[in-house]
């Protein structure tokens, strides 16, 4: 066998002229022809894959709906359907009678010479105006002429002939019509019921053509001036992923595998219509991409917005509604929001959306009236060793620094020496103190023992208020006696409330409390704390560590946030992230997720860490990064998003509001809340379900109540807290709850009203027949009832309820609220009463006499 | 072993890695032709003296090389998708920022001069140095067949120029610098937070002469110093012709030929010179002044 170089040497060797080039010639273009073949199999399959997915898609979606289509022509009532056939065949038989063709004879005919009458009309009505302009133009130019002037009197005695005869005609035509008419009318009811039952059907049919009739074809969605580049230039965005995700709205995909299935939330896609909004605008990924490694990212690390997977897609909603604190069907956001809230973060990082709330730590200052330095020591060295429920985060001071800051904090706002009250706690009964502990509502925001139903109600790890447990070695009595009668006396901007407590009560409690004692030894330190050089020590700390971020503390009223804004932290890329000494892996979830998980672990001795560390559960830490890695400066533009109106506003203002004095802890308002519920014992004993009261109440009585809490349900254990709130607060909530229905705040008289005697003395009757004082009451609560079965005083109707939502109640008191007591009278708006034939049993008109009735009852 | 995969299998790298089996390819086959020239009384080239036509003897074996090409580039696009990055984004340049392959030459010249000599004058210089090759090789020897011994400065010098401090620097500036520009082995991680310690000095500052007086104004003494050594390194070329003084190339060339030369020559070495003044020494600048830094 020669080798190669044998072969290029005899070649070399042969002249030019006789060299053979055919075998390259043929090596090469046979590498060509490969080549061609090559990218044809790479266009049609090994390149496109979403072909084989689409195809697939439809072969599965026509067998659903064939099958659906079989199920669904079974399913049809052919007993209904046969006889609904046949009374249009007899109907079709009667059009054909001899007594109808003629009046169809006679329509025709009369059609005919109405439209000549009617020309008539037109013609002598313009005639006239004619004459009508020349006799005018005649009289202004000096010279009546009277021959124009007899031609518009003539033409409108011509014009009221002639609509005379229209008229006659129309009424003759109207007579002998309405037979025809009749049968007509009866011919459309009967073919729109015999659609209605096929109706079912026809879908199965009508989508069935789809998924057997559809080319395969890229499906794309462009979105004009979604994105800008990096160089500010508006550009499109173009999402293709439903050529492969092509089940998305596909009631057949319910549950069908990847690609192809459902798109499991569809009551998010009423507000983000995929056509509308693509699908990257939440997911993420490379929209254009058509292959599963690039469109989702994994295959593509250049991509900077790769797919958010399972819940994470939550992230996104921050990109638009960073303002929003809550969102329907929100999922991961509104949990992180509430986790950030809740946590503070706000106080000593600038979050995007977290501007300007009101710091979540209680007032320091004048701490020497209420709590003993020892106790403070121990709770400034590590918060969580004494209540793990905390949401003070543990600061991991040393011995030195925590009493540094014991000596500042317990000399701030007054003199380290206790004052008194001069009003006596003693002679307290701790039983009945327990009790009223248990009832009048504490146990909506503390928790108590070992009764940890309302933590677990709220499902966070950590609780909104201080767990009262062994607060009897903490407090002072006298201290608390004042607190408990009027906290605000003590702290200005407290959002504990006065449970309008008797002295007795008051006595009661503090007794119960003082029994709660501490029995664990914890460690106790030498504190000197009449040093100012101690106390500056201190004052530096507070300052450095950014204590003022959460606490308003006198002397550190000015303070700036002490951390980094967070604004952008989801595009924060990880060369800007620093790991320390840790095997932490190096990705922004794993860094995030030990960051919050234990701010101090990525500090090396180099770097110092202050962030405190915070004990939030792994689940609520997942909450958090879902929304940080949403936290992005960019979003969306404007016109893709929902206005941030003035209602919108309003309403992110009171759920702000309502979030921060706990409302929603003992009152469900919109999807969540009324944890209190849980340790309530009956049915019915619960605070109200606050979503209808913008539509329900008047705007008045509503400002008077959140101001002043009165009696509403006397048959409560729970109260209504006074809380104190400033007009502009109590303002707020009543645009919240407005906003609720999209109303804004207006003034309107609801007294200056006359009742009606006849709507008055009809509903006197239907109120009686109803049995409505079953239930309801009127001035004093009625003996011996379940809680349960009680309902508001009626007595109060006409100086609280608006009209209309009184309306709306009576009208369909479920649609209002879910699962209430109250019958629904009326299941049938449209239909005759049942009760009673008055207003000829229209039931809108008997409903407004129940109303009318009902106001009257007021005292 | 893994990263040194990882930089050769990049798909912009493997043009790089092309070009220098290429490169060393032509160079070892031209040379090979040159010393089987020599060893022969008459060069092979000088043998085909036949003439044959273009049509259709050239022409078929441009189409055969043409098609060639188009099954190169064919397969080479099926394998090795277009590496596209990240959009563009003008507040955040990646980082290392590399030039396109064919000028990391000049890229790496940054790293020893100032960009206005390492980005402006030495360019124009190449560029002036051979657009005058013609006019300083008179040499006729060697025009037409491959021959070493009649061309021996030429032969070294091109191939200094280009395969050395040319190809090398490419190959230098896309294997071997990473992030910030700093130098890699092939075999270690790009790791985007290396620290290198900075500790250059101004060559006067070797021999105890600051650059800057404390109130940071130029230093006298070390202006002139650096004045004196580049100055003094140009000055090398007449030292050359007069110990040289009559030798052939020298009565050859005339002194306009010699001084263009020699000035080109001098300015092409300046760079491994000042690469290893920078490498060996720490050295940022020889000669510092109010207008420029060499």
């Amino acid at each position: 066998m020669p080798g190669i170089f044998d072969v290029l040497k005899k070649r070399s060797e042969t002249p030019i002229e006789e060299r053979k080039y055919g075998g390259i010639y043929l090596l090469l273009s046979g590498l060509l022809f490969v080549g061609t073949m090559w990218s044809v199999i790479d266009e049609v399959s090994t390149r496109r894959p979403w072909k084989e997915y689409q195809s697939e898609y439809l072969a599965l979606s026509e067998e659903g709906w064939r099958n659906r289509l079989a199920e669904e022509r079974t399913g049809v009532d052919s007993a209904a359907l046969l006889d609904l056939f046949a009374r249009r065949d007899s109907l079709e038989s009667s059009m054909a009678s001899e007594e109808v063709v003629n009046a169809l004879a006679v329509v025709d005919r009369l059609d005919h010479e109405l439209l000549d009458a009617e020309r008539a009309v037109t013609f002598a009505k313009s005639k006239g105006d004619e004459a009508y302009y020349f006799w005018k133009k005649s009289v202004h130019e000096g010279a009546e002429d009277q021959s124009y002037r007899e031609n518009t009197g003539r033409f409108s005695e011509d014009l009221r002939a002639a609509t005379g005869v229209v008229d006659s005609l129309t009424a003759l035509r109207r007579s002998i019509a309405s037979v025809i008419d009749g049968i007509g009318a009866q011919q459309k009811e009967i073919n729109r019921k015999i659609s209605e039952l096929l109706m079912p059907v026809q879908d199965a049919e009508r989508r069935l053509d789809i998924a057997s009739n559809s080319p395969i074809r890229i499906l794309q969605v462009m979105m004009n001036g979604f994105d800008r580049s990096n160089f500010g230039i508006p550009k499109a965005r173009i999402d293709r992923c439903q050529t492969c995700h092509s089940g998305w709205k596909d009631d057949m995909m319910e549950g069908a595998p990847q690609p192809f299935t459902k798109h499991p939330v569809p009551e998010l896609l009423k507000f983000h219509d995929p056509e509308l909004f693509g699908c990257t605008t939440c997911h993420r990924g490379q929209g254009a991409a058509l292959t599963a490694g690039l469109a989702h990212g994994e295959d593509d690390h250049y991509w900077e917005w790769p797919l958010l997977s399972g819940k994470e897609v939550y992230a996104s909603c921050n990109g638009c509604h960073e303002n929003e604190l809550y969102l329907p069907n929100g999922g991961l956001f509104n949990k992180g929001k509430q986790v950030l809230l809740e946590s503070g973060c706000y106080g000593c990082h600038e979050i995007k959306g977290f501007i300007d709330l009101p710091k979540i730590g209680p007032e320091l200052g004048r701490l020497d009236e209420k709590l003993d330095p020892q106790w403070l020591f121990r709770w400034v060295r590590n918060p969580k060793e004494y209540n793990t429920h905390t949401r003070m985060p543990n600061f991991r001071f040393d011995d030195r620094q925590a009493g540094a800051i014991t000596a500042f904090l317990m000399s701030v706002g007054g003199n380290a020496s206790r004052r008194s009250t001069g009003r006596s706690p003693a002679g307290g009964n701790a039983s009945r103190g327990r009790e009223l502990v248990e009832t009048v509502g504490c146990k909506g925001c503390h928790v108590v023992g070992d009764d940890e139903r309302m933590r677990k109600g709220r499902g966070f790890s950590y609780d909104i208020a201080p767990e009262l447990t062994r607060a009897g070695s903490k407090l002072d009595p006298e201290w608390l006696y004042a607190w408990l009668k009027n906290p605000r006396d003590f702290r200005p901007r407290t959002q504990m409330p006065n449970l309008r407590l008797s002295d007795q009560e008051a006595r009661d409690i503090v007794a119960y409390i003082m029994s709660l004692r501490d029995d664990r030894a914890f460690e106790t330190a030498e504190i000197d704390l009449a040093s100012a050089e101690v106390r500056q020590t201190g004052f530096n700390l507070a300052r450095e560590y950014g204590c003022a971020g959460c606490h308003a503390i006198p002397g550190l009223e000015k303070e700036n946030k002490v951390s980094v804004s967070l604004s952008n932290l989801g595009r924060k890329r990880i060369d800007e992230i620093d790991f320390g000494d840790t095997k932490v892996p190096h990705q922004w979830d794993d860094w995030f997720f030990g960051k919050v998980r234990d701010s101090r672990q990525y500090a090396t001795d180099r770097i110092v860490s202050k962030m405190p560390v915070f004990s939030l559960a792994d689940s609520e830490i997942v909450m958090l990064r879902t929304l940080m890695r949403g936290m992005t400066k960019e979003g969306p533009e404007q016109e893709y998003r929902r206005p941030y109106d003035r209602i919108l506003q309003n309403v992110e203002a009171g759920r702000r509001l309502t979030q921060q004095y706990n409302c929603i802890n003992c009152h469900q308002i919109e999807e969540i809340g009324g944890s209190i519920g849980a340790v309530l014992e009956g049915e019915g004993m619960a605070p109200p379900y606050l979503l209808p009261e913008g539509s329900k109440v008047q705007e008045e009585w509503l400002h008077e109540f959140l101001k002043a809490p009165t009696t509403i349900r006397p048959w409560l254990k729970v109260r209504m807290p006074t809380f104190g709130i400033s007009d502009a607060e109590a303002t707020t909530i009543s645009n919240y709850f407005l906003g609720l229905h999209r109303q804004t705040l207006e003034l309107r008289d609801y007294q200056e009203y006359a009742p009606d005697p006849k709507y008055v003395s009809v509903g006197k009757k239907l109120f009686e027949d109803l049995q409505c004082l079953s239930c309801h009451y009127t001035g004093t609560v009625p003996e011996g009832k379940e809680p349960a079965d009680l309902a508001p005083d009626l007595s109060m109707a006409k100086i609280r309820l608006k009209p209309e939502w009184v309306d709306a109640w009576i009208a369909h008191p479920d649609s209002i609220a879910p699962g209430t007591r109250m019958p629904n009278f009326y299941p049938e708006l449209g239909e005759p009463s049942p009760y009673s034939d008055d207003f000829n049993g229209d039931v809108r008109k008997q409903i407004q006499a129940l109303r009318e009735y009902i106001y009257t009852i007021h005292r | 072993m893994h990263n040194i995969w990882l930089l050769i299998s990049k798909p912009d790298n493997i043009p790089i890695v092309g070009l220098l089996l290429l490169v060393i390819l032509y160079t070892w086959w031209g040379f090979r032709r040159a010393l089987k020239n020599d060893s022969q009384d008459i060069s092979d080239e000088a043998m085909l003296s036949e003439k044959i036509q273009v049509w259709p003897h050239l022409v078929r074996v441009e189409f055969l090389a043409t098609l060639l090409v188009m099954v190169i580039l064919v397969f080479w696009s099926f394998l090795l998708d277009a590496p596209l990055e990240e959009p563009a984004n003008p507040t955040l340049t990646p980082n290392p920022s590399k030039a396109p392959w064919y000028f990391l030459g000049l890229q790496e010249m940054l790293v020893y001069f100032d960009p206005w000599i390492a980005g402006v004058v030495l360019p124009t210089l190449i560029i002036i140095g051979l657009m005058a090759v013609p006019y300083i090789d008179v040499n006729e020897k060697g025009n037409g067949y491959y021959t070493y011994r009649e061309r021996k400065y030429a032969l070294w010098i091109y191939s200094f120029g280009f395969i050395v401090l040319w190809v090398s620097l490419i190959v230098l500036g896309t294997f071997w610098r990473g992030p910030g520009w700093y130098f890699f082995f092939p075999w270690e991680t790009w790791d985007t937070h290396r620290v290198v310690a900075l500790t250059n000095l101004d060559f006067s500052e070797l021999f105890g002469i600051a650059t800057k007086n404390p109130d940071t104004s130029l230093n006298p003494a070390a202006f002139i110093f650096g004045a004196v050594v580049v100055i003094g390194y140009f000055t090398l070329a007449p030292i050359y012709w007069i110990w040289k003084k009559n030798t052939g190339l020298l009565k050859k060339l005339g002194p306009v030929k010699y001084g263009v030369t020699a000035f080109l020559f001098l300015s092409m070495m300046s760079l491994p010179i000042k690469m290893i003044l920078r490498i060996a020494l720490n050295v940022k600048y020889v000669w510092v002044t109010p207008w420029f830094n060499i």
